[in-house]
């Protein structure tokens, strides 16, 4: 069976895509792959999984369900998040330019194959 | 300054608020604000004199945690075994029991729990190692609690 690290450098490799980071909802950080960036990684676990609860707690309040996916566009980059199961999250991050579309067919298509290594 | 002579009620009431508030911004993923609080926690604790420093190995974490988890009055007794690679704490009459219970009343769960907070934050910084709760339920008697912390190599 692949690894969780296996699987990061394989959704690495979808153009555009240059961080992966799998994180608990506690915070703590599975696993995660750059294309050479520095990562804090305790800093990282901590907002993806603050930055997606919120989102949650926001579609909850605001009345429009589950949350699926999240995505945030910043000047330099795009970071797209996604469940894995109840219990953990796949973050992105792309550059500004990548095709979006094709970005978030790739991240819904590893979400599975991800979380089943976990 | 009356710092020697605080109601943990006071505490209490301050932490219930903090903790709501948190959980009704960050939800389910309140445990990952406690995390990254942790370290701050241990750093301020060490500037107050609270100094685990000293602490390099899981016994001297079981003792130097305990010990200082009991004269400050967060509880009556903290003892730690290990089994692999779970760290068991069985907290005795821990003071913040009633916080607890009324949190969980209202479907919040134990993610500022200081005794989980400060075992991870020690283990992380001072044994070298990952650390992540696996469990942290109220056994035994009312006021009694037991947490286990994962263990693993970084």
């Amino acid at each position: 069976m692949p690894s969780v690290k296996q699987k990061l450098s394989e959704l690495l490799k979808v153009d555009g895509v240059n961080t992966a980071v799998v994180v608990g909802r506690d915070g703590f950080v599975i696993d995660g792959l750059t294309n050479g960036a520095a990562m804090d990684v305790e800093a990282i676990g901590a907002v993806i999984s603050t930055g997606v609860g919120t989102a949650e707690v926001m579609g909850r309040e605001l009345k429009v369900g589950a949350m699926s996916q999240g995505m945030m566009e910043y000047k330099d980059g795009i970071i797209l998040m996604s469940f894995l199961g109840r219990e953990a999250i796949l973050a992105c991050v792309a550059e500004a330019n990548a095709n979006l579309g094709n970005v978030r067919y790739q991240i819904k298509k590893f979400s599975p194959e991800i979380q089943a290594t976990i | 300054m009356a710092t020697d002579r605080i109601d943990t009620r006071a505490v209490q009431g301050v932490l219930y608020g903090i903790y709501k508030a948190l959980h009704g911004v960050v939800g389910e993923n309140s445990a990952a604000v406690m995390r990254r609080a942790a370290p701050d926690i241990l750093d301020m604790l060490g500037k107050l004199g609270v100094d685990f420093s000293c602490v390099d190995d899981v016994n001297k974490l079981s003792a130097k945690l305990g010990e200082t988890m009991v004269q400050a009055g967060m509880c009556e007794n903290m003892a730690f075994t290990l089994n692999g690679s779970d760290l068991t704490a069985d907290i005795t009459q821990c003071s913040f029991y009633p916080l607890t219970m009324k949190l969980k009343e209202e479907g919040i769960p134990p993610f500022g729990c200081p005794f989980a907070a400060l075992t991870i934050a020690i283990a992380e910084k001072n044994l070298g190692k990952r650390a992540r709760l696996k469990f942290l339920e109220p056994v035994g008697k009312p006021g009694d609690t037991r947490l286990i912390v994962e263990l693993t190599d970084k």
